[in-house]
């Protein structure tokens, strides 16, 4: 084994939860060094994806792009990760300039990962620079205080392809063989090599199940990142004990916060969701219900085929029972469902027997957007996208949107090879494979939806003739991504605040700044543009609170707590927030207010609203969304859902009688949705202190301690900001 | 009418939906008792509910009429 640097070094003692280090390695030159965090980092930029976003602020710019050698990819917890006592604290971040949409991107991941990566005394990992010889592991030893640069052992041509398989035979390989708890690896597939939305896998040691479990930090290419780089893995261990992990100010109190958490998990969880017992599979059936499901590319929001993949029949078929599922321990909502010894029936591993950690709702939304509604080949797409390095959810819908392309003859089999008709498994599968090994029309899948839309422009714009930009718009309408990221899985064509969730998340339609479907649709609790900006504003700031401190949010958002229902805002379940605020000022010893966590969240989030600005997608038209998203786009789509939409205009315009034509119908809906949604931009822009175009009013970042040179810098280019103390307009 | 039964709901009750009918006057609460009569394990606490007839949110006194569908759901945050 070739080692490339190491260094010995002694692991920091966490003191209030944090140990106030960073661990950079630099990859172009094998350089491991050590950063001391000046005292005050902490309290402006939190943890998590506070010190992504800081980093990348301070070592980035407006041309760095995915693959450029000053791109980092960071690996953070915060200072709530990895204390037992406390329900889903095993949660780390990873953060990159994304391939997808060139800008920031982060995705939330659960595992052993980032406590022992926290217990090796790092707060966080910045990888930067391009491997010039070959892939690298890098291997964290907190128990013998070594940091090595490796080159990626070989332990064959199917295992090192894959992520899982990979992660599996390193960690042996450098364990004696042995799988622990005290070790864990995060690593990604092949798929990540030849697609633009390569994961991270997280991947660590279950002894009840005696196997690894994975989890994913899914969206957005942070293992297309890792992969450019020409990191294959990185390896962190040590046998520090897990109490020790944070060493809380005050230990009692965050036992008692962790405990009252609990008991409300306990107690909840199994009259609402049952996410302990069937995990995140439960909502397909929810959302079928209601209309949100993206079948078919986002066109039906239900099925009757749905009911073949609802949580029965996983818990029926695939899953292990009575088996603790966190990823994490001391997490009792246990919501990390699992299957072992499934067959695969299909691809290179084809009769192998695997352990599968899944389906996530997300992934079986993927399936259905494809028109699939095969439990079995949930299952094997569950397993292949994480062995392979795959977002689930990205491979899904650009899949999804050629399969419509396909289907509305804007491409034919000369273009594709072969048919891509709704529901067609083989096709399917054959897609999947060749997206993974960059091959075929796999080659163009992997490069996502917005790339995709571009040559599928060019191919039916040269065979028909018609004009490519028009084609272009054709197909925008039902292409699904923003800011050049997939939607995540959820139909929106009934709740423009969810319409709002997806359009202004700053990384991308990605649902964890702000899932509002059911508050608005179902609950009708946001009537006005006000009010919808004010959840629209409020959401996202407690949401993306979570990937800073290094703390899973279901605890939070999908068990309410039993006192909610007489508090002002039920949806906002504040009695549960207070757990987590009590459980902060114990581990820090801040003595923060429910207040004071909105407010540093906000600065994280106009920091990264900044990012953007930098990178081309921080203005209006970065957050305009797919008439899709919107309502429907073809007649068909309508008359699926005719009842509905024909309340919804008399309603909205005061109509008895409607036109006869269903054409005439659909074109008055999309000008009245659209003109809606450019209302919900003006509201939110003015509830979040931003100009009407988007940008953040100087004033907004002066607040939050943002103004520095290059904000002033860049917001001047938008006629923003102060010059010779000379206040420019807005 | 008619009450549908979900997720964990199903498991107990075995069943998609129940019939039930109407006298003059039948509320949900009504409802939500003969279902409790007839599922006692059927965890039915009202405020831990979301109370939907024909898919639109309801409350407990709501009158009910012949082909109402009641559903009773969890509260979803989403993920």
């Amino acid at each position: 084994m070739h080692i490339h640097n190491s260094i010995p070094y002694e692991p920091a003692i966490t003191r209030g939860g944090y140990t106030d280090r960073v661990l950079h390695v630099d990859l172009s030159t094998s350089e491991i060094d050590i950063w001391e965090m000046p005292p005050d980092h902490k309290d402006k930029y939190v943890g998590g994806r506070g010190y992504a976003l800081a980093l990348m602020w301070e070592k980035t710019g407006a041309e760095t792009r995915h693959d450029s050698p000053e791109n980092l990819v960071v690996m953070a917890s915060g200072p709530l990760c990895g204390d037992p006592r406390f329900p889903g604290s095993g949660k780390f971040i990873v953060g990159t300039i994304s391939p997808l949409t060139n800008t920031f991107i982060d995705s939330n991941i659960g595992g052993h990962f980032g406590p022992l990566l926290k217990r090796c005394g790092f707060d966080a990992l910045a990888v930067s620079g391009l491997s010039p010889d070959g892939e690298k592991v890098l291997h964290i030893d907190g128990d013998r205080g070594t940091i090595r640069i490796i080159d990626a052992p070989v332990f064959g041509e199917g295992i090192d392809a894959g992520g899982l398989t990979y992660g599996e035979s390193l960690l042996k390989a450098l364990n004696d063989d042995e799988l622990n708890e005290h070790s864990a690896v995060v690593t990604t597939g092949k798929g990540a090599e030849n697609a633009r939305f390569g994961i991270v896998n997280s991947l660590f040691f279950d002894r009840r199940r005696n196997r690894l479990r994975a989890k994913q930090a899914g969206r957005g290419g942070t293992g297309t990142v890792m992969r450019r780089k020409g990191l294959k893995a990185v390896v962190v261990q040590t046998r520090q004990a897990a109490t020790r992990a944070n060493q809380p100010v005050d230990a009692k109190k965050v036992k008692e916060a962790g405990a009252q958490l609990k008991k409300v998990l306990s107690r909840m969880d199994p009259t609402q969701l049952q996410l302990g017992s069937w995990g995140t599979t439960i909502l397909v059936e929810y959302m079928n219900k209601f209309h949100i499901l993206p079948v078919r590319n986002y066109q039906s929001g239900q099925d009757p085929e749905a009911e073949k993949l609802f949580a029965d029949i996983f818990l029926k078929e695939y899953f292990s029972r009575k088996i603790p599922d966190g990823c994490f321990s001391g997490c009792n909502l246990a919501c990390a469902k699992g299957a072992e010894d499934v067959t695969l029936t299909r691809g290179p591993w084809a009769g192998e027997k695997v352990g599968i950690d899944g389906p996530e709702y997300e992934t079986i939304g993927a399936v259905t957007a494809m028109g699939i509604f095969d439990p079995q080949f949930v299952m094997e797409y569950n397993w292949y996208c994480d062995e392979y390095g795959l977002d689930t959810i990205s491979t899904g819908v650009t899949m999804a949107f050629l399969m419509e392309c396909w289907q509305r003859g804007y491409l034919t089999k000369t273009d594709t090879g072969y048919d891509l008709s709704w529901g067609n498994v083989m096709s399917a599968d054959r897609l999947l494979h060749e997206t993974a090994n960059g091959t075929g029309l796999g080659a163009i899948c992997g490069e996502g939806v917005a790339r995709t839309r571009e040559w599928v422009a060019k191919r039916h714009s040269d065979r028909t003739g018609a004009p490519r930009e028009d084609v272009q718009n054709e197909l925008k309408s039902f292409a699904m991504e923003v800011k050049g990221l997939e939607f995540s899985m959820y139909s929106t064509k009934e709740s423009l605040a969810q319409q709002g969730g997806y359009g202004f998340a700053l990384k991308g339609p990605q649902h964890d700044e702000a899932w509002l479907i059911f508050i608005d649709q179902v609950h009708k609790e946001l009537p006005t543009f006000e009010m919808k900006a004010e959840a629209l504003k409020w959401f996202p700031l407690i949401r993306t609170w979570f990937n800073a401190v290094g703390l899973c949010k279901l605890p939070w958002i999908d068990v309410r707590h039993p006192d909610a229902a007489s508090t002002a805002n039920p949806a906002q379940n504040t009695p549960t927030l207070k757990y987590y605020v009590n459980y902060l000022n114990a581990t820090t010893g801040s003595k923060k207010t429910l207040q004071d966590v909105l407010d540093d969240s906000e600065r994280l989030y106009h920091l990264q609203k900044m990012i953007n600005l930098r990178q081309g997608k921080g203005t209006r038209i970065s957050d305009q969304i797919p008439l899709r998203a919107m309502g429907p786009v073809f007649i068909n789509e309508y008359e699926e859902r005719s009842e509905y939409y024909d309340e919804w205009l008399k309603e909205q315009t005061g109509q008895k009688l409607l036109p006869a034509s269903v054409e005439e119908r659909l074109k008055m809906l999309i000008e009245l949705r659209k003109d809606a949604y450019q209302k919900l931009c003006d509201s939110v822009y003015l509830a979040k202190g931003y100009t009407t175009d988007g940008v953040p009013l100087p004033e907004t970042l002066e607040r939050f301690g943002l103004l520095d040179d290059r904000a002033a810098e860049l917001l001047s280019e938008y006629g923003l900001g102060w010059v010779d103390d000379r206040r420019l307009s807005n | 009418m008619s009450i549908n039964f979900y997720g964990l709901q199903r498991m107990v009750t075995q069943t998609h939906e129940m019939q039930i009918s109407l006298s003059d006057g039948t509320r949900v609460d009504h409802v939500l008792e003969a279902v409790q009569e007839r599922f006692p394990k059927l965890p039915l606490q009202r405020k831990d509910l979301l109370i939907t007839v024909n898919d639109k949110v309801s409350t407990v006194d709501q009158m009910l009429k012949e082909r109402d569908k009641v559903s009773l759901l969890p509260h979803i945050g989403g993920g």
